[in-house]
């Protein structure tokens, strides 16, 4: 349908006119020119309004990821996470490793564990996926985590591929405990303010709270569908207040 | 849902299509468990969070707000997903929608699309469509899965496959290339794991919904458990969404309360597990993602719902199923029997909108108005009130002046009319009346499957007329009352205290 026509009839059913030529140029709409008014905008004020500490959003976080089938653990320094990594890497002694590649291995400092283990790491090259669709183990980052809920939240951009979470059976998140917010809305702001254009927002920000689920064989609840059926968190305590 | 008999094998109409469903024991108890659960754990779900009715305000709010707003926010959205590299296209109805999607896979000579679970796509009958001309379609979503394996349609909006059992699921399954599969679910899941992810790496295109768009930033943002949305619209190279028009939201910061409210109202979950936003397709230094994005924005009857203060707000839906799991009707007769692409409450409203015409003018009656579905939504829709108002345009294009049709109800209501009006004439119509019951009437019920009153007593019980009437007996009881008190007058006096 003509574009022009469709909004014109959206327009004239709510009582309003659409602008005579606002889908005339061959690049169609453009963004209108003011907002409408609005009381407000979001969740309600006693949800934004709470203020969790570090320690809070660290326990909750941990807490909220174990009730969704995945674990969490602190480490109150990098080495003592690499460790961790290490331990976890061969109990799940997989056959092939992936990981974001990137800033992430520099700034947690992975490269050592990443070289013991072959991980290999996602560098941007044409044609490199492949490997990533083998991955028993993907090792990611995120930029940030949700109090709330158990949630981590990964950017997908250069070096931080979206398959290298997604594929794999088993998800590691490596994360540093000062990117856990308390809430959504709050990883949304933070967002924002780097803008939301197409310069600055990735093509794809996605949001993961546990294993992959579903209940759709008699409501059997059954993990590892499609994506991961194994998510484990390792936190870097990076802020350690009591 | 009234006729028994001659309606049984009907399947025009959902009374008789819901015959069909009341006989099936298997899928009775399935839809019953399976909405009992849902329901438990909303419940559980909503009352951890607290506050539940300021969030349900909330999300109306933001909602009515936005549809009453649809030419800013839509011009909105699509502006933005075009400034991020998404092509959009505009579809009047579902014809035009798929002729798009089909456009779109024929120009990329594709010949496998695979699909995550869209509402929408059903509403335009996609799959089929493509089928036609010689792509094949695969359903993801695991409940999906199961029911385009076995040829039929979702009949609930969040758990498709609600009505199969694990038994049929092994024998589909086993039809599709497992081996030696159990009725383990977990066996089952792991062969389903394995076949789809090939369809995922082979597809050329990744066909999606949209459970939401964001109109500051040109966003589609897609929920789902599985995480099947992520590989479709991640692995093939070009992936097209299909969306209502209605399907927009201002701001993130809203997205933040319908992520609240979507999963706690579907399932009793708190969070979705995977919750995508996706904003054009992959930039100039990605090397995965799809290449092209696609985005089909599709009208097919909601337009007609803007400003009209009845039904405006049946645009809020959000597809959350809530209002299907609560609903005595639903909850006995399964989805199939609506046999719209949305059953339940939502379905029985918002299908006859979408679709006018006669085909669907039956469904507003699959309803006992108890008003649970209201109860029940997350954006507060009051989907009883429509239901009603639908009843009503139903009634009064029937009753046209002019027509010749003779309405049954109306000549009842006026014969009703004038018997009652006069005492006289009520105590004679009574009268015959209980002599006319006595051979139906068995301890102080009717019941018969014929007779003028078949379309009640058929399926229930009608309380008979009691054998004495009220009058009689109070003119009876007034006079017992009166020589009581005279015998009480008398022995007062005789008392000496």
């Amino acid at each position: 349908m003509n574009e022009q026509a469709f909004f014109q009839n959206i327009a004239r059913r709510l009582g309003r006119e659409f602008p005579a030529d606002a889908a005339a140029s061959p690049a169609g709409v453009g963004l209108p020119a003011e907002e409408p008014e609005r009381a407000f905008v979001g969740a309600p004020d006693f949800w934004t309004a709470r203020q969790w500490g570090h320690r809070e959003r660290l326990e909750n976080f941990t807490l909220e990821l174990g009730r969704l089938g995945g674990s969490a653990r602190v480490y109150a320094t990098l080495a003592a996470l690499h460790g961790g990594l290490e331990t976890l890497l061969q109990e799940l002694s997989a056959p092939l490793v992936c990981g974001w590649g990137g800033e992430f291995i520099a700034d947690m400092q992975l490269q050592n564990v990443f070289d013991s283990f072959a991980v290999v790491p996602w560098d941007d090259e044409p044609d490199m996926a492949e490997p990533f669709t083998r991955a028993d183990v993907g090792v990611t980052g995120c930029d940030f985590a949700i109090a709330d809920t158990g949630t981590v939240v990964l950017l997908n951009e250069s070096g931080q591929g979206r398959l290298v979470s997604l594929l794999p059976t088993v998800h590691i998140v490596v994360l540093r405990a000062s990117r856990i917010r308390t809430s959504m809305g709050e990883v949304w702001r933070e967002i924002a303010l780097r803008g939301l254009d197409p310069v600055h927002l990735p093509s794809t920000v996605i949001f993961i709270s546990g294993p992959s689920r579903s209940s759709d064989i008699e409501n059997d609840l059954t993990i590892g569908v499609h994506g991961p059926a194994a998510v484990h968190a390792l936190i870097w305590d990076d802020v350690g207040l009591p | 849902m009234t006729g028994v008999g001659a309606g049984a094998k009907d399947t025009t109409t959902i009374s008789g299509r819901s015959h069909a469903a009341l006989a099936d024991d298997f899928l009775r108890a399935a839809v019953r468990f399976t909405t009992d659960r849902l329901k438990d754990r909303k419940r559980g779900a909503t009352e951890e969070l607290g506050r539940w009715e300021e969030w349900r305000e909330r999300g109306r709010a933001i909602r009515s707000h936005t549809v009453a707003n649809l030419d800013h926010y839509l011009r909105q959205f699509v502006a933005n997903a075009r400034a991020a590299g998404a092509a959009v296209h505009f579809a009047a109805d579902a014809q035009e929608a798929s002729a798009a999607v089909l456009g779109i896979v024929q120009e990329k000579q594709a010949t496998l699309v695979a699909k995550s679970k869209s509402m929408v796509s059903e509403e335009i009958h996609i799959n089929s469509r493509l089928e036609e001309h010689g792509v094949r379609v695969v359903e993801t979503d695991l409940g999906e899965y199961i029911i385009q394996l076995a040829h039929e349609t979702p009949s609930h909006i969040i758990i498709p496959a609600i009505h199969k059992t694990r038994e049929q699921i092994k024998d589909l399954f086993t039809h599709d290339g497992g081996q030696d599969l159990g009725t383990d679910t977990k066996a089952l899941v792991a062969f389903a794991r394995s076949k789809l992810r090939e369809t995922f790496l082979a597809a050329d295109i990744g066909m999606t919904g949209c459970n939401f768009g964001i109109a500051e930033s040109g966003s589609v943002v897609l929920f789902t458990n599985e995480g099947n949305a992520d590989m479709v619209s991640a692995l093939p190279k070009t992936h097209i969404v299909v969306m209502g028009m209605e399907r927009v939201l201002p701001t993130f910061a809203d997205l933040e309360v319908m992520a609240n409210l979507l999963p706690r109202s579907a399932t009793g979950q708190k969070v979705i597990t995977y919750m995508s936003v996706i904003t054009g397709p992959r930039r100039a230094r990605e090397v995965s993602g799809p290449t092209e994005l696609h985005i089909v924005i599709l009208d097919n009857g909601r337009s007609s719902q803007l400003g009209d203060a009845e039904f405006q707000d049946v645009l809020n839906c959000i597809r959350c199923g809530a209002c299907l799991n609560v609903c005595p009707v639903y909850r006995h007769v399964g989805g199939h029997a609506y046999g719209s692409v949305y059953p339940g409450p939502i379905g029985a409203v918002l299908t006859p909108l979408l679709l006018q015409g006669e085909e669907f003018a039956d469904l507003p009656n699959a309803s006992s108005l108890c008003g649970a579905c209201y109860e029940a939504c997350p954006v507060k829709i009051p989907l009883h009130d429509m239901l009603v108002a639908l009843r009503r345009r139903a009634a009064q294009r029937k009753a046209k002046p002019g027509g010749v049709r003779v309405d049954r109800e109306r000549v009842a209501w006026s014969g009703y009319a004038t018997l009652f009006a006069k005492p006289g004439r009520y105590r004679l119509v009574t009268r015959v009346a209980r002599i006319v019951q006595a051979p139906l009437a068995r301890d102080g019920y009717i019941e018969s499957t014929f007779g003028p009153l078949v379309g009640w007593t058929g399926s229930r019980h009608a309380p008979a007329l009691a054998p004495e009437p009220f009058r009689d007996r109070f003119s009876r009881m007034k006079q017992d009352v009166k020589v009581a008190r005279q015998n009480d007058g008398k022995a007062a006096e005789s008392d000496p205290r």
